[in-house]
């Protein structure tokens, strides 16, 4: 057994102890404690500020606030403990190996750190057309369109009652009904918010209004695009935030009848608190 | 730096190394700007931040949860509870995620103190392997994912199916023959110590036996008494020392629970760690590689598989959320889709990072090349059989 454990040179232990100070000797766990509050306290206050929405689903924040709390707990524990046993009288003959042992502590701390630092280096304000790029796959829309009409057909009633000539609805509602009847969804007046994603080479005449899909987390967002025809496309800045009134129309293309909305009328938003859809 | 006293230190760090700081910084701060603002950065802070919050709860808990193991449970209870079948064992494991669900994040603690109590390891792999999958949100979220398509009974049931197989599988043959012939065991006997060698060995061995210590990273400072095995080694290292120890028979609730949240802290920092130098290299992965370029090269059905399974790798999605994005991918067959669910909960960039964390490299090796192998071979039949029945 004696094979397996790390071994501790004596007399290395000694000198250590006789040149380290308080802070030194503590050095793991101070690190530690820092790592746990600060982490607690990151998420806290995001759940409190609700930026949580940019990176996870909302059903996952009080979990994550949750977290916040016991972390912040669990440093305090940590806090206690040490001055606790910094006051017992055999604290110094328990630590002798304390700053030897504690590297790896010290670490592991440190790493857990960095992306708070990241974060806080770089702003995020949202996935953008980069990363439509790099994630736009093929989409069964009409397997989504089985979990999306419900919500569609409680739009639209909701539309009705409110008497509102271009309901508003979400990209995803809007190509999962589209998908599923076509016929009704020709010539229907909807109101659709996304931002500018303009692919390479494209007629200047449109534009793809597009919104990310969370699932559990922007990991693993998919972007879903709707293509929108106006005039003045050309104008729009890609990730410009807009809100596109207009009429759906089903257009032949390559793989079937694809819906598009002409647009009557498109206005410059600020993106939305939620930008997933 | 060591030998100036406190006050020295001070009067050196607020005249001349902070401002240094302040200034270094800041310049830092103006000429990386470019850099911080282009959208590479921008996504890459998201998608990292994303995953790190989404597990970040889920460790937490899996810690908190192997503490209580470790402050809780004893060897004996373990020992009075696992069958001494072999096969019985490992499917007990399988379906231990039944009862105690976890996330693929959290159950890596809860694994390292289950063997360090003296659980077979073959039996805590299984667990760690099958627990992801059948836990009861997986299931359902899997459910959802697949209402209304053609597969919609297909994927649940054989995900389920097919990732219990695998962790018995794997389970069954990390115990044949013993452990010792895997040659990750080699227990060497101390001088003067007489050689362990049980004759159950490869399944539970000796309480604490030598099966659990071999294959988990740094253990060692508890025996199985519970005492520290080197008077040098340092006592903080709280992570390693035998809980029965701090608190023992006579230990009050509120020692237990000063326990419990002491090892919980030290077990969350050390797996949090692992997990984000894995989400890092996750983040940078989906930041940087488009997926078109992966999905390009499965043509047929063994590619497509490979593809997939690769795909679920560097993805690291959790197991609650990957069944939606599997669905997404229309071009491939069911059983792609399978390499995909399958493999993600079981082992991705941010599960090696964790397991890293916990078990020896050879080990995780031996481990690691089992599932992918079984569970390319496992899709694979899969996908014959669908084609056969002529379904897609």
């Amino acid at each position: 057994m004696c094979a397996l454990f790390r071994k501790v040179e004596t007399p290395e232990a000694e000198h250590l102890w006789e040149e380290t100070t308080w802070l030194q000797r503590h050095r793991g766990i101070l690190w530690r404690t820092a790592a746990l509050a600060l982490w607690g306290g990151t998420l806290v206050w995001f759940y409190h500020a609700d930026r949580l929405i940019l990176y996870t689903r909302p059903v996952y924040h009080p979990l994550a606030a949750g977290s916040g709390v016991v972390l912040l707990v669990l440093a305090l524990t940590e806090l206690v403990s040490l001055v606790l046993r910094h006051r017992a009288a055999d604290c110094c003959q328990e630590h002798g190996g304390e700053a030897h042992g504690h590297a790896h502590s010290r670490l592991a701390a440190m790493a857990l750190i960095l992306p708070l630092i990241i974060n806080a280096l770089v702003p995020s304000t949202g996935l953008t057309s980069y990363a439509v790029g790099k994630r736009a796959t093929q989409i069964d829309y009409s397997a989504l369109a089985s979990q999306l009409s419900a919500d569609w057909e409680a739009q639209m009633a909701r539309a009705k009652e409110l008497s509102e000539e271009y309901p508003e609805l979400t990209i995803a509602q809007l190509l999962g009904f589209a998908s599923q009847y076509p016929e009704q969804a020709e010539g229907k007046k909807v109101s659709c918010i996304g931002f500018v994603y303009r692919e390479k080479g494209a007629p200047t005449d449109r534009f793809l209004l597009t919104r990310f899909r969370m699932w559990c987390c922007a990991a693993d967002a998919q972007p879903f695009y709707l293509v929108v025809t106006w005039p003045e496309a050309a104008s729009l800045p890609a990730d410009q935030w807009v809100r596109v009134r207009g009429v759906m129309r089903l257009v032949e293309g390559e793989g079937g009848r694809q819906p598009e909305l002409q647009a009557d009328r498109v206005e410059l938003v600020k993106p939305p608190h939620n930008q997933y859809m | 730096m060591a030998r100036m006293s406190v006050g020295q230190r001070l009067a050196f760090t607020v005249s001349i190394l902070a401002p240094t700081v302040a200034i270094v910084g800041y310049f830092a701060w103006v000429f990386s700007a470019p850099i911080r603002e282009r959208s590479e950065s921008q996504v890459f802070v998201i998608v990292l931040f994303s995953i790190l919050l989404e597990a970040i709860p889920f460790v937490l808990i899996g810690a908190l949860a192997a503490s209580v193991i470790e402050v809780l449970v004893t060897p004996e209870q373990v020992e009075r509870l696992v069958p001494r079948n072999r096969l019985l064992a490992v499917t007990m494991g399988a379906f231990l995620g039944v009862l105690f669900p976890v996330c693929e994040c959290g159950v890596i603690p809860v694994v390292r103190r289950l063997i360090a109590k003296g659980v077979p390891v073959p039996v805590a792999v299984s667990y760690l392997l099958a627990a992801p999958i059948v836990n009861p949100v997986v299931i359902a979220s899997t459910i959802i994912a697949f209402r209304g398509g053609s597969d919609r009974f297909v994927v649940p049931i054989l995900r389920v199916t097919l990732g219990v197989s695998i962790a018995i599988v794997v389970g069954l043959f990390l115990s044949r023959g013993g452990a010792a012939s895997l040659g990750f065991l080699a227990p060497v006997p101390c001088p003067g110590e007489p050689s362990r060698l049980p004759a159950r060995v490869g399944l539970a061995g000796t309480r604490n036996g030598p099966d659990g210590f071999a294959v988990l990273r740094r253990l060692g400072q508890a025996s199985p008494q519970g005492k520290r095995a080197h008077p040098e080694d340092p006592p903080g290292e709280a992570a390693w020392t035998d809980g029965e120890a701090l608190a023992g028979p006579g230990a009050t609730w509120g020692d237990k629970v000063a326990a419990i949240l002491a090892h919980a802290s030290s077990e969350f920092v050390d797996i949090g760690s692992f997990l984000v130098l894995g989400s890092l290299i996750a983040a940078c992965t989906q930041t940087f590689v488009p997926k078109q370029t992966l999905l390009a090269l499965g043509g047929n059905l063994p590619a497509s598989i490979l593809v997939m399974m690769g795909l679920a790798f560097v993805l690291s999605l959790c197991s609650e959320a990957d069944a939606f994005v599997a669905r997404s991918f229309i071009q491939f067959t069911t059983a792609a889709k399978l390499g995909f669910l399958v493999l993600g909960p079981m082992l991705d960039i941010k599960l090696l990072f964790m397991y890293l964390s916990t078990f020896r490299r050879r080990f995780i090796l031996t481990v690691v090349l089992s599932v992918v192998l079984l569970n390319f071979v496992a899709a694979l039949v899969v996908g014959l059989v669908l084609h056969a029945v002529g379904a897609r």
